[in-house]
């Protein structure tokens, strides 16, 4: 008996090995920080605020067994488009961030319908074709923003477009429409007899996020979602179960990307500039990193692995740089080591989800081979 | 191939309703949602070859954002969202006596409008008294962009790790 | 007609679109005051450089690991040994031999544990080798900081700590194999040092292919079932394929310094895998076929565009749109060869 426990603890161990090493990691480094629970609390709070919705869009590709979406980063650009034309046009707070959102959707949709065709000719190795395809996109991102705004896209204002008359600026201020949906109505906990400190909950963007999550709950269980889950699990099963199953994949990306758009959108008006060249790289990476430190893994991702991920992540994030200041006396090293981490994450969980699968597969084989031999003897 | 009733079914309908209401949507959020700014000026200014000299105090109120006081030679900018907007003005004559103009409503024709006071106090049409303000070009701030894809090696750790 | 159709079909429609592209900007070139001879001479140059670099792409594809997105694993390896290298202050054409040296026991450790690494993860290894190649990049830049070099030439001069971004070889091993064996001609200038110490290696990696061992590594790549049904060891052969390519890896880091004149450090290898991935794609190879030719014919191709588009656009529309272009013609034959039918095998 007492076998069988240390055998399910190791299990557990194993299978949650990402997040306990994050765990561990920030319980290590929250007294090294010096940091007080207030601010992380508000930090955390912040954090989650900004990248959840960018962290759910993730979730349906996985659903449909198509991996970690890596071109999700062709949302956030359709995104950082349609906020670079409220910014030109000064369309202002709520309604600027809705324009916004309406410009961005048929440009994300239709970068995740070029996204999924092109996944559905990669099949098996969907993952390096999605980072693959970011990049290409990046440079097509590039032709336009640096090159067509300005000069064939009539937009001349000045707080976008360089002097020189064409090409978008490298920061663009999103002053207009800053923390429009953050401050809509927010409430603010344990401030001091100033009003400053303390912890603001913005409650309008946690409603949005409540209900995005609730959509992703019920999407799972339509017709359509279901139909993703049996492509996920098998797609030739699911093929001669009649379902569609390349319009399905293709689907699955373009809800994704939309997703990433809006994301993409509620971060940056959080955030206040757009980086016009950066950002949208960076987001993928780090947006697949929160998720998989919450324990997701390339086949399997739920809602709780999302916020879990956001939180160590990011506890993470704020955490080391004042750690790596307060242990060596060098910030520097506490910023290399969370891009470290980052990216170690990642391989990490690759390495293990494809140690697993194979140690499945393997003893699935032997199963079936021993239940073999039984019926031959019998 | 599809014959013309199977393309244009309930379901075409509903959808193209979709967009056109979509559509209108943002028209209205761009209508509704753009700011420009109001230059409220309290100068001597030239129009339509007369000169009106600038008042020495005015109370301007614009919408009901709070009156505010202009002495000679004042120029506030105020954002302002949508297109109608209202003024009120109340300012002394040469005698000191309170006068108050009836409130002007107008429309705002240009991203940035410079209204002047002297005009709507001699009472000219408040479309006379109108004018585009032409802001100058902030100074170059940045070089231009650099094609930076990361490829080249040189964006940096430091663009990477920041205040994500 | 149909031969003509059948020949397109054999060389690639991008290939052949991107030879066209490379052919006209020559042509253009003269009619926009751009010297040919230079420009040709600058090709060459580069491809002296990158080929090597190139060259770590073929082990590995031909033993089904794919194409070799932890480049960076290796160029880490050599930009260790030439750091070791300059750190002795030995100066002269035998710093570059000390590189080499120092270089190759670190590539054969990291190679070995990738390549073990790389055994466990059969079948999604281009995702993990892209990032193990950042992690060891991200690793590394922690690493710069604090190992303890001392030599004033590589570390900042104001803290005494810590490794330079860019590290100068002026002195050490400078244009060691650019100024060898020079044949001018006019504004063209022939180093066939570098090209020589590119031909060595490329005759190296050939012959092997053609031993027993590499045959055996080139059956593990095409048909794995039949490789072990013939009793070879797969995951000794994968394993050796990944630490000759990260080896080779090594090598070309240690021959671009010497054309470009500095060792770049911290985020400088994070992408370095792409340019060299996807020229051995222009040349024609997929994702589990590559030759030699393909090398030589893909570095020529991709450099000639990188160092061609610049300055012909310039000269012609005063924008310089190429780095642009770049990214989508580097990336975009990526991603051809990724989803392309034949390849997806695996």
């Amino acid at each position: 008996m007492k076998e069988i426990k240390s055998k399910d603890v190791k299990k557990f161990l194993v299978n949650n090995i990402v997040p306990i090493i994050f765990i561990v990691l920030c319980a290590a480094c929250i007294p090294v920080a010096g940091y007080s629970g207030q601010y992380l609390v508000d930090q955390i709070i912040t954090r989650i605020v900004r990248n959840s919705f960018l962290v759910l869009s993730l979730l349906i590709p996985i659903m449909a067994g198509m991996g970690l979406n890596f071109g999700m980063t062709l949302g956030a650009m359709a995104g950082q488009i349609g906020l670079i034309f409220i910014t030109a046009w000064n369309i202002v707070s709520i309604p600027g961030l809705l324009l916004a959102a309406i410009i961005a959707t048929p440009i994300a949709i239709l970068l995740g319908w070029f996204c999924g065709k092109m996944l559905n000719m990669a099949k098996g190795r969907e993952m390096i074709t999605s980072y693959m395809i970011s990049f290409f996109m990046n440079g097509v991102y590039q032709l336009v923003v640096l090159y067509g705004m300005g000069s064939v896209i009539p937009i001349h204002a000045n707080q976008v477009i360089l002097p020189r008359g064409y090409g978008a600026r490298n920061t663009i201020d999103l002053l207009n429409v800053r923390k429009s949906i953050d401050n809509f109505w927010s409430i603010k906990l344990f401030t001091d007899e100033n009003g400053m400190g303390g912890i603001t909950i913005p409650l309008l963007t946690l409603i949005l996020i409540a209900i995005l999550c609730v959509i992703i709950i019920w999407f799972r269980k339509t017709k359509i979602g279901q139909d993703m889950r049996a492509v996920g699990q098998d797609m030739e099963v699911a093929r001669e179960a009649g379902i569609k199953v390349e319009r399905t994949r293709i689907l699955a990306i373009i809800i994704s990307t939309v997703f990433a758009a809006y994301g993409m959108i509620i971060y940056l008006s959080n955030m206040g500039t757009l980086n016009t060249y950066n950002y949208h790289s960076q987001i993928g990476m780090f947006s697949i990193a929160a998720l998989l430190v919450g324990g997701a893994s390339v086949s399997k991702a739920s809602i709780k692995n999302v916020f879990l991920g956001i939180i160590l992540f990011h506890l993470m994030f704020i955490l080391t740089p004042q750690a790596g200041r307060n242990l060596i006396g060098q910030a520097q090293i506490g910023e290399f080591f969370r891009v470290f981490v980052s990216y170690g994450v990642i391989t990490l969980s690759l390495v293990l989800y494809e140690i697993r699968t194979r140690r499945e597969k393997a003893e699935s084989a032997q199963t079936l081979a021993l239940s073999q031999t039984q019926e031959a003897n019998a | 191939m599809k014959s013309a009733k199977e393309i244009f079914d309930l379901r075409f309908f509903v959808r193209l309703a979709c967009i056109v209401v979509i559509i209108a949507l943002a028209i209205f959020l761009y209508n509704f949602g753009k700011q420009r700014t109001l230059y409220v000026d309290n100068w001597t200014t030239e129009i339509n070859g007369t000169s009106y000299k600038a008042e020495d105090w005015a109370m301007v109120e614009v919408d009901d954002l709070g009156a505010q006081e202009y002495g000679q030679r004042v120029r506030r900018g105020i954002p302002l969202r949508g297109k109608t907007h209202t003024i009120s003005i109340t300012y002394d004559d040469r005698s000191f006596n309170e006068i108050e103009l009836p409130v002007v409503e107008f429309s705002l024709p240009y991203d940035a409008t410079l209204i002047s006071i002297p005009g709507l106090v001699a009472g000219l049409p408040v479309e006379e008294c109108l004018s585009e303000l032409v802001v100058q070009a902030p100074p170059a701030e940045e070089a231009p962009a650099a094609a930076d894809d990361g490829m080249s090696g040189d964006a940096g750790f430091g663009d990477m790790s920041m205040g994500f | 007609m149909e031969k003509v159709m059948s020949a397109v079909k054999a060389f690639g429609l991008p290939r052949l679109i991107i030879t066209l592209f490379l052919l006209a900007l020559f042509v253009i070139a003269p009619f926009a005051g751009i010297n040919v001879g230079a420009s040709i001479t600058d090709v060459l140059g580069r491809f002296g450089q990158n080929a090597i670099m190139v060259l770590a792409m073929v082990p590995m594809i031909h033993s089904g690991c794919g194409l070799n997105f932890g480049l960076p694993l290796g160029i880490i390896s050599g930009l260790l040994g030439a750091t070791l290298a300059i750190e002795t202050g030995i100066t002269g054409p035998v710093s570059f031999i000390l590189a080499i040296l120092y270089s190759t026991p670190f590539a054969l450790i990291f190679g070995w544990g990738y390549g073990k690494l790389l055994n466990r993860v059969k079948g999604s290894e281009m995702m993990i080798a892209t990032y193990v190649g950042f992690s060891s990049v991200a690793f590394m830049s922690i690493m710069w900081l604090i190992l303890p070099y001392s030599s004033p030439t590589m570390v900042w001069g104001y803290t005494g700590n810590g490794l330079r971004t860019t590290i100068a070889t002026d002195g050490f091993y400078y244009h060691i194999l650019r100024d060898s064996l020079v044949l001018k001609l006019g504004s063209l200038s022939i180093s066939f040092g570098e090209i020589l110490f590119f031909a060595v290696f490329a005759f190296i990696i050939w012959a092997f292919l053609h031993t027993k061992t590499g045959t055996a590594m080139t059956a593990v790549g095409s048909n794995a079932v039949f490789a072990r049904a013939s009793g070879i060891n797969i995951d000794r052969q994968r394993t050796l394929s990944v630490i000759m390519s990260t080896w080779l890896g090594a090598l070309g880091i240690l021959c671009y310094q010497q054309g470009y004149g500095f060792i770049q450090l911290y985020q400088g290898p994070m992408y370095m895998a792409m340019p060299a991935v996807s020229a051995i794609l222009i040349g024609g190879a997929s994702v589990n076929k590559a030759s030699i030719t393909n090398v030589i014919i893909g570095t020529i191709l991709y450099q000639g565009i990188v160092s061609m588009t610049p300055s012909v656009m310039n000269s012609l529309i005063h924008t310089d749109m190429s780095e642009v272009l770049r990214i989508i013609v580097s990336n975009g034959m990526i991603l051809y060869a990724l989803t392309r039918k034949t390849g997806a095998s695996r």
